[in-house]
């Protein structure tokens, strides 16, 4: 057969292997041009059918393998392409070619059928892509503040904290100060950190403007790690007016060493960042105990909690049974122990969360019910005629339920797209660690898959169940 | 040799507390590569009896035999692979499914089956109806007299041995129509494919091997030519 022969510039888009024209063409408008594409390393040539939108020179991009163009082995030639791309590709140019070799079956004649109504679909599709969206941002936003705070325990990994029985948070409690010093006396202790703990809103800060603040003396470092300092120095215990600032509330309030941050009556000056890869560097600024107790008001002789660090994990529960033996009224806390609460209520929020986007992903559902509803009721006198044709109950059924498929994985992967979007945005403004693992993303998107096959079912078992003639009328 | 049997077949619609019989006790032989007409005034039971005939529809009492097989005892999973292998049907509106082209469209029947030689006999009809350059277009492309050749095809690429054909030329202009009875000619002439046609055009009936009439749900005349 005559044809001229193009160069081709093969190239990947998101779905498909599109070949670009190197050569300039000139093709009638609105003409159907069959195209022939030549693989050396291939013992048969494939032919694709591309139709051009408007006429005259020009050197359009073809798309290959699409459901409508396949080529003449259409299992192989998809699967070679996929594979790879051959650079030496070229086309051979054909009007009018005679034959076309489809690869028609249930799959794609039920995903061409979702292009019918391509409004309702699109609004089915985005109904579950919402619901998704929801799911997948809230669990990679739980699973990155529970990561955030089995760092900070980490952070606090073999230390003990000693408050007063019954404190609701590290703020209420008080502790009385000469307790640090019969506690350095013990032989099981390596350092010892009296802190005062409260939370206070920066000047002008708004509502992002809330921080920790944590009054502490220079054996902070002692319990904590001796090198958390980044950038800048420790303050003096004597001084005031100096912080520390985690480094991650630095970058959020945009502050470097030596500006000036204003809370209530007193201002501090920044003399450090410090950074423990736990949650209080993005909450966090460490103030001098004098500082601190201006803020707090509390008086000289307490404080809000004293840190211990062991001199091994294994001693833990014996200083734990010292403390709550010797000081009535005082209570010792694993970081653990912080962790499981934390995690307690971490599950009960995410089975909340997880309640309400299931809402919204049944929502979607519901959409895809009635889209397929709709879907069925239009096409009954056509169902009739594919029963009429040899097509089986089941047949016609598991056509319905693969459009319904097809709805949920398009909703599925840009529920899943928006939702890491949207859970990155987050991670920007609320300064949260998020970690894209596969887990979560799995997880609603084969929800999704889940909820279409169940939503097709019912449409499917409908449109199975019609009686060929009275399919036909259209009843 | 007699293709079909209809043995008594009787059909009735209940509408609250009335009945309606659309066939009462008809009984008729098709001669296998027949071209037979039934004609007969609205309501008289002549889509009833193709559909029975098709296995589209299940009678009240009575029986047909297609090639042997008792269509009205044979339950539906055995009904539509008849419906694949022996008939074809092709109804006044096209039913075309307006995603596909029209090369596509003849393959709808194999989808379920699938393979290669469909394809090769999907070309080979569109040929035979002169479609091969409109293959590659969707019905929304196509004349009428165009869409009803792609539904002929499609009809026709199981290689049925019987063609049902209901008022086929319904939608069609009188040139159009006579073009497509002239193809359905050929059919049976060429091929063999036996043809039961629903017609009110007398002309038509005229040209074929035989001629029912229906009137009340029973025949009353049954001529051959």
């Amino acid at each position: 057969m005559p044809y001229e022969t193009c160069n081709v510039n093969p190239y990947f888009t998101l779905l498909q292997i599109k070949f670009r024209l190197v050569n300039t063409i000139i093709f009638e408008s609105g003409n159907n041009l069959k195209f022939y594409l030549f693989f050396p390393q291939c013992k048969n040539s494939f032919f694709i059918n591309a139709r051009c939108g408007s006429g005259g020179v020009a050197r359009p991009s073809i798309s290959a393998f699409h459901a409508d163009d396949v080529g003449s082995n259409p299992a192989r030639s998809t699967f070679y392409y996929l594979n790879k791309i051959d650079k030496e590709a070229s086309l051979g140019l054909l009007n009018n070619d005679i034959g076309v070799i489809i690869n028609l079956n249930i799959f794609n004649f039920s995903i061409r059928n979702l292009r019918r109504r391509k409004g309702r679909t699109s609004l089915a599709i985005m109904g579950i892509a919402v619901g998704v969206m929801l799911i997948t941002s809230l669990l990679l936003i739980m699973d990155g503040l529970e990561g955030s705070i089995s760092q900070s325990v980490d952070v606090l990994s073999g230390n003990l904290i000693v408050q007063k029985e019954g404190s609701f948070d590290l703020t209420t409690s008080i502790v009385n100060v000469s307790l640090v010093e019969t506690l350095r006396n013990n032989p099981d202790i390596k350092a010892v950190s009296p802190e005062i703990h409260l939370a206070k809103r920066l000047d002008g800060g708004g509502i992002m403007g809330l921080v920790v603040l944590i009054g502490t003396t220079q054996s902070y470092g002692e319990v904590v790690s001796a090198s958390y300092i980044k950038f800048g120095t420790a303050f003096n215990e004597n001084e005031t007016g100096k912080a520390l600032i985690g480094i991650k509330l630095a970058e959020q309030l945009d502050i470097g060493l030596g500006d000036i941050l204003s809370i209530e009556s007193i201002k501090l000056e920044i003399t450090g960042i410090f950074e423990t890869n736990g949650f209080i560097d993005a909450t966090t600024l460490l103030v001098t105990m004098s500082d601190a107790r201006t803020l707090s008001g509390l008086p000289k002789d307490v404080v809000s909690i004293i840190e211990i660090r062991a001199t091994s994990p294994d001693r833990a529960s014996s200083i734990k049974e010292y403390v709550e033996s010797n000081f009535v009224g005082y209570e010792v806390i694993f970081p653990q122990e912080l962790l499981d609460e934390g995690e307690e209520i971490m599950a009960t929020i995410r089975g909340v969360i997880l309640i309400i986007s299931s809402i919204a992903i049944i929502i979607g559902g519901i959409g895809i019910v009635n889209t397929m509803l709709m879907s069925v009721l239009e096409r009954t006198p056509e169902i009739g005629v594919l029963k009429a044709t040899g097509w089986s109950n089941s047949n016609v059924g598991y056509s319905i339920v693969l459009e319904s498929i097809g709805i949920g994985i398009i909703g599925g992967l840009i529920g899943t797209i928006l939702g890491i979007s949207a859970s990155l945005v987050a991670e920007d403004l609320i300064n949260l660690p998020i970690k894209v693992t596969i887990l979560p993303l799995s997880q609603s998107f084969f929800l999704a898959i889940g909820l279409s096959i169940l939503s097709g079912i019912y449409p499917a078992i409908r449109a199975a169940r019609i009686p060929p003639i009275a399919a036909i009328k259209g009843e | 040799m007699d293709i079909i049997k209809v043995k008594d077949l009787t059909k009735e619609y209940r509408f609250g507390e009335t009945t309606v019989k659309a066939l009462n006790g008809v009984n008729m032989n098709v001669v296998q590569k027949s071209l037979m007409s039934f004609v007969g005034s609205s309501g008289s039971g002549k889509t009833t009896l193709l559909n029975m005939i098709g296995g589209l529809d299940r009678p009240s009492s009575g029986q047909v035999e297609m090639d042997g097989i008792n269509l009205s005892s044979s339950p539906e999973n055995e009904l539509h692979k008849i419906r694949r292998s022996k008939v074809g049907f092709i109804f006044q509106h096209f039913y075309l499914i307006p995603t596909l082209t029209a090369f596509e469209n003849i393959l709808v029947p194999t989808i379920p089956i699938r393979g290669q030689a469909f394809e090769e006999r999907a070309k080979n009809l569109l040929s035979y109806v002169s479609m091969e350059k409109r293959q590659n277009h969707r019905p929304s492309q196509l004349s009428g007299g165009e869409q009803q050749r792609v539904a002929i095809c499609r009809a026709l690429i199981n290689e049925p041995e019987v063609l049902l054909c209901d008022e086929i030329t319904g939608e069609l202009d009188t040139e159009t129509g006579e073009q497509i009875l002239r193809l359905l000619k050929k059919i049976n002439q060429e091929r063999g494919t036996t043809i039961l046609l629903i017609t009110h055009n007398e002309k038509i009936a005229a040209d074929s091997d035989r001629i029912i009439t229906l009137s009340d749900g029973r025949i009353v005349s049954d001529k051959t030519n």
